[in-house]
């Protein structure tokens, strides 16, 4: 048998698919789900435009299999925000000058994403560890630590 | 100052949104129905013959539409010169040459098709050294270009000999700097869908669609009419999707036509390292005259260009090494020969800067090495030979704004220079380079051409749509163009929709390439916007009665001077004037070329560039003996830009530089086997830096308003990639006391340096 | 990616009947994030793949001081990262998993993973030699536990059998006085293998080394201590000159190659510089 049944809840909808035991989280959701917002920049889990958050954690969905994640919660940059409104994340990206071509943007908002779920107040060495693995070729990351921070801040109830 | 209402303001990309919650798209997340997908077969020869190529087996593979060979591509193309066709027939050149093609209903089963085709290759003696490929009895690479040289590209101004011999001292030095890659996030990959009509329809991820166009119905031989190029957000350019042509493009535009369905064609990660081009292998000869107080009288270059198998853009790039060289410092007296030689090996093309990061580099060095040799501080020397507004350079250029000595004195005071080079800390030292690049160019050999273009139309609700031949490729253009128009308009940048990307319906230019965007492609946006402006007014004076100059515009409100209450909206008016008889629209349009010039055959000369942007870079470093590791401890950068349209967008493209100029000094190398495969090329093994690699980055920005830019605008992308390596091997040098001549200073390369120091100054104690 | 038969055993046995039953067509699935590399880049064609995350009871981590740590193979980086038991007793173990790979790649890869997959620059192997790691194993047989160091065979090879799978790892209790640390140098600080990289676990007792473990990563086939280095260093007094002369028995004790990373010369070098550093680091640490 090289197809599974999998059974995977993502953006809080579950979706019901019959898969080949090959093919990965990430050819899932960008293929058969249509969710384009999580990138493919390697395929190799080598940089972190891939990244989902899956049962809490980040993780590169293109070296996870499709049949692993079933029965999994999985959130992608599309279940972030709602039409009309940004999640606080996001909004710091836009406001702090974090993007520019916007190919890692969606991988780099979703470890933000996780890391603030689990540490609500990092430093800012422990932002920098958390998206080390999501390179960015167009912007140096300053600008992209510094909206994780002031989005840790707003989310803590802090006016920044 | 002069105020402005919506320029200087750090507005938020027009952009960002979309690409925040990723709806924003890019040609790799298009899909078609009954898309095909397809994969280009390599050759794993670096020269051989081919003397058959057997598709039979693979074209009966269950889910493969299409199989192709050379003989189906009959195409010739290329940036410059037209030495490359997509898929070969008679041999190949590098390792990875394209000589098949297959078009299946998944990746997998094209892979699987590419496995079944058979090639009989005679292989041939190769080259992998330009300075062997020049020798004698090296193999030809292309039939009739002697020596291997693809290009030859010269300068001759003054008399080099003669001021050599007025020279206190005569320096020569030989720089190598590597390839390094662009990385783009976005892969290559592109779209073809051919109707029934037989137009094509080109997805492509490109930085100028109307040049995509242009090559693209050169080489097939078809009119521009019936090619429609589209792009939508770019992950990344950097020049390699400038105009460079690719055997993916032609793959899936003829199984596309074959097969009568649409082909997507996708590089993997691998592929996008070595066959989308990259930053060229340079060998420079550096020869300076100085007086005994450092003025430079003389240079003389001669460079290397490791073009790979195709020329590409090698010939272009060393026409800017040649062209910047003799941009930089006042000395009038200056040769340049710069050879595009081709080797059997992939093939490089246009990055960030061309061939300027490269030979500014080994001048630079060059530089703070005879500022040691004499005595001279590093930023006294170049204070003393830097170019001021009004000079008209050795190159030819003529510097209309120049504000290359405020950069030097800026990142000079920033960093605490002479404190730190007074009281130095142990393994710690500073370095200062400076550097200057075009804003758009005239470097194309024969084509005289430097334009972009936009069109404006005015919405009934006061809203603008505003087409750009420019391509938003990450840059930031989209939103100082909104911001151009806004202040020319009085109309937020929020209300106005930029749209780009489409040859169909947006004006003709040159794309987003040669850092023009913001100067070239926003004097179009403002000429634009400054006939719709005239528009509005006319109507408005015209319903009011009175004179034009009578009316003033802001927040949206056309107004009588002195009367401000007299007013209408920009909505009414529009409306007004459409919806009467005879009604108009307010529409505009502008071309505008910028005031650059071609060089002169014989001595070189010419205003290649109608602005000239300058900065200098001040860099503090610490090395650790023990590891040879090089630790960044800040980065001050400053760039002339001549006005700051958006100085947050500024600063941004500033780090965005220093990152790509930090891979390029200490971790950047495109590493290649004996034959020309690339052995580091995964994303782990080619190492650009990670955040916590990344140092302080501190940016300053001069304005020295040009009188011709947009507002005094002129060009930023490409600067803030030039000047960090030159910095940091004077840095090193300060600290350590040994000279790295060749980039990246790996830590071994440093310690290995550092050793051999010990080693002689232990025998030289015996 | 070729396609291939998937399982999810539910227990240990019956994982370890699936690999008696496919034996080398058979791979173990457990974090992916080297396993997943492989198979795409066509290096490992498994036609039956065995994801061992669906087994519950092999990610557990449980310390007590009389048996010391006993780590499941398929507890993930993060989940070591967050065990207070190896943030208190088991530093170097800790130091080394933060520096590994990234945080996507520690949320999945696993410490069995990472000795399975037997690289001689992996960062976990030298900290868990320096601690005298046991590997438990169980196969068709009866469960086996051997000290790691014989766990490694070559590059990418371990001496486990076809059938055989690491179930997890038992780690005494170090020495009350005992500190140490893991250095690792590479190019980048985040996402990069080490060109060289040292853990040193050091007790001292009236101004001697006492107790020495030196492990070195990247510098043979496998992972290796620095025996000799070790032997050298016990009972000397504790400064400079010993400590350089410990350094040089373990430059002599390397064997790393020449490649397009580093040259021999190089990784010689930093064994050295390392070495040296690692040792002093440990020295200067407080007593946990």
């Amino acid at each position: 048998m090289k197809r599974s049944k999998i059974k995977i809840k993502v953006n809080g909808e579950w979706h019901e698919l019959t898969v080949p035991n090959q093919k990965t989280l990430l050819e899932v959701i960008r293929g058969d789900l249509h969710l384009t917002g999580t990138k493919r920049m390697c395929d190799a889990g080598e940089c972190g435009s891939c990244t989902v958050i899956m049962d809490g954690r980040a993780v590169n969905s293109c070296i996870v299999l499709a049949v692993e994640a079933n029965g999994k919660k999985i959130t992608t940059i599309e279940g972030l925000s709602q039409i009309g409104k940004l999640h606080l994340i996001q909004e710091e990206f836009v406001a702090k000058g974090a993007i520019q071509c916007g190919f890692c943007t969606p991988g780099m908002i979703m470890t933000a994403k996780a890391l603030l779920d689990q540490n609500p107040a990092p430093t800012e060495h422990e932002v920098k560890t958390a998206i080390a693995g999501n390179l960015c070729r167009c912007t140096g990351y300053i600008r992209i630590v510094n909206a994780i921070l002031s989005a840790a801040e707003r989310l803590r109830g802090i006016q920044p | 100052m002069k105020e402005f209402e919506f320029l200087r303001k750090d507005i938020p990309r027009i952009d960002a949104i979309d690409k925040a919650t990723g709806s924003a798209l890019f040609t790799a997340d298009l899909t078609f129905p009954n898309m095909l997908h397809a994969k280009l077969l390599r050759s794993p020869h670096p020269h051989a013959k081919i003397l058959n190529i057997d598709t039979r087996r693979a074209e009966k593979l269950l889910g493969v539409k299409g199989v192709i060979t050379g003989k189906d591509t009959p195409y010739v193309f290329g940036v410059s010169h037209f030495d490359q066709t997509p898929l070969q027939t008679e041999k190949v050149r590098h390792v990875g040459d394209a000589v098949a093609a297959v078009a299946a209903i998944d990746v997998d089963t094209a892979e699987e098709a590419l496995r079944l085709i058979k090639v009989d290759y005679e292989p041939l003696p190769a080259v992998f050294d330009p300075l062997e490929a020049m020798k004698p009895g090296a193999p030809i690479i292309h039939e009739g270009k002697e020596r291997n040289i693809a290009a030859h590209s010269t300068y001759d101004v003054g008399d080099v000999e003669e001021a050599f011999r007025k020279s206190a001292y005569v320096f020569e030095d030989r720089f190598v700097t590597q390839r390094v890659g662009h990385v783009c996030p976005e892969p290559h990959n592109c779209i073809a869908v051919w109707d029934s009509s037989g137009k094509l329809t080109f997805y492509y991820c490109t930085q100028a669609p109307d040049l995509t166009r242009m090559q693209l119905a050169k080489a097939l031989g078809i009119p521009e009419s019936k090619i429609r190029v589209i792009t939508h957000n770019v992950g990344g350019g950097f020049g390699s999707r400038a105009t460079s042509k690719f055997s993916m493009d032609f793959a899936a535009i003829v199984l596309a036509r074959k097969t009568g369905k649409p082909v997507k064609i996708e590089y993997t990660r691998d592929e996008e390292f070595i066959y989308s081009t990259f930053r060229h292998k340079f060998i420079m000869d550096i020869k300076t005259g100085v007086t005994k107080d450092g003025m430079i009288l003389a240079r003389q270059a001669t460079t290397f260009c490791d073009n790979g198998a195709y020329s590409d853009y090698g010939p272009v790039c060393t026409n800017v090494a040649g062209a910047m060289a003799g941009t930089l410092y006042r000395f009038m007296d200056y040769k340049f020969d710069g050879y595009a030689v081709y080797t059997n090996l992939p093939y490089g093309g246009a990055m960030r800067g061309l061939g300027n990061p490269a030979i500014t580099y080994a001048m630079e060095t060059q530089l703070s090495m005879i500022g040691e040799r004499l005595g001279i501080d590093p930023l006294e020397i170049r204070l003393k030979n830097a170019v001021r507004t009004g000079d008209e350079t050795a190159s030819g250029a003529i510097l209309r704004s120049c504000g290359l000595a405020e950069c030097l004195e800026a990142v000079a005071k920033k960093i605490d220079w002479h404190e730190k080079k007074a009281n130095p800390k142990p393994h710690r030292g500073v370095g200062i380079a400076c550097g200057v690049h075009f804003t758009g160019v005239r470097l194309s050999p024969g084509i005289d051409a430097d334009f972009a273009g936009a069109t404006l139309m005015v919405n009934d609700d006061g809203s603008v749509n505003l087409a750009t031949s420019c391509t938003e490729i990450g840059s930031g253009s989209n939103t100082v163009f909104a911001q151009i128009t806004s202040e020319v308009l009085g109309i937020e940048p929020e209300k106005i929709n930029v749209v780009f990307g489409d040859t169909e319906n947006c004006p003709m230019g040159w794309g987003s390439r040669a850092s023009r965007n913001t100067a070239v492609g926003g004097m179009a946006v403002k000429l634009a916007a400054e006939d719709a402006r005239n528009q509005i007014l006319n109507v408005v004076a015209d319903k009011m009665e009175i004179h034009p100059g009578d009316l003033d515009i802001k927040k949206g409100r056309i107004y009588v001077k002195g009367t401000p209450s007299r007013a209408v909206t920009i909505a009414e008016a529009v409306r007004f004037n459409r919806y009467r008889k005879n009604g108009q629209a307010i529409m505009a349009k502008a071309h505008w070329d910028a005031p650059s010039e071609l060089a002169d055959k014989v001595t070189g000369r010419g205003n290649f560039s109608f602005a000239f942007s300058f900065g200098a870079k001040a860099i503090e470093v610490e090395v650790d003996p023990g590891t040879g590791k090089v630790e960044i401890v800040q980065v001050v950068a400053a760039q002339d830009v001549g006005l700051a349209i958006n100085p947050l967008g500024i600063e941004c493209q500033i780090e965005g530089g220093v990152h790509m100029g930090l891979g390029y000094a200490l971790t950047e190398e495109i590493m290649l086997d004996q034959t020309g495969r690339m052995v580091n090329d995964h994303l782990v093994d080619y190492k650009i830096l990670t955040p916590l690699d990344m140092p302080p980055v501190e940016s300053i920005i001069v304005e020295s308003i040009d009188p011709i830019g947009p507002f005094g605008a002129k060009g930023v992308g490409e600067m803030a990639t030039i000047g960090t390596p030159e910095a940091i091997s004077a840095a090193i040098h300060d600290a350590a006391r040994v000279w790295i001549k060749d980039p990246p200073f790996t830590p071994e390369k440093v310690w290995m340096a550092l050793k051999r120091k010990e080693e002689g100054s232990l025998s030289s104690a015996d | 990616m070729e396609n291939f038969e998937y399982f999810e055993p539910q227990t240990v046995k019956e994982a370890v009947v699936l690999l008696g039953q496919y034996k080398r067509g058979a791979k173990l699935l457990a974090g992916g994030t080297d396993l997943m590399v492989g198979m795409k880049e066509g290096f490992v064609k498994p036609r039956y793949l065995i994801n061992l995350k669906t087994i519950k009871e092999l990610d557990k981590i449980v310390y007590s001081k009389k048996e010391g740590l006993s780590v499941g193979s398929l507890t993930t980086w993060t989940d070591i990262l967050s065990s207070r038991a190896i943030l208190q007793y088991y530093p170097i173990l800790r130091e080394a998993a933060s520096l590994i790979g990234c945080y996507q790649i520690r949320n999945r890869g696993t410490i069995g993973g990472n000795i399975c997959h037997a690289s001689p620059s992996a960062d976990s192997a030298p900290a868990l030699m320096v601690y005298g790691a046991q590997c438990v194993i169980s196969g068709s047989r009866r469960e086996r536990v051997i000290p790691i160091e014989e766990i490694f065979c070559g590059v990418q090879k371990t001496s486990l059998k076809p059938e055989e799978i690491l179930t997890g790892f038992r780690i005494p209790t170090p020495d009350p006085k005992s500190k140490g640390c893991y250095l690792k140098f590479s190019p980048r600080k985040a996402m990069d293998l080490p060109i060289v990289g040292v853990a040193a676990l050091i007790w001292t007792a009236n101004g001697t080394f006492e107790g020495v473990r030196i492990a070195l990563g990247a510098v043979a086939p496998t992972p290796i201590r620095a025996r000799r280095a070790e032997k050298f260093l016990v009972g000397k007094p504790i400064n400079d000159e010993s400590i350089r002369k410990a350094a040089e028995e373990a430059v002599n004790e390397s064997k790393p190659i020449t490649d397009w990373r580093a040259s021999r010369e190089y990784r010689l070098g930093l064994v050295r510089e390392l070495t040296c550093q690692a040792i002093t680091q440990s020295l200067q640490k407080d007593i946990p």
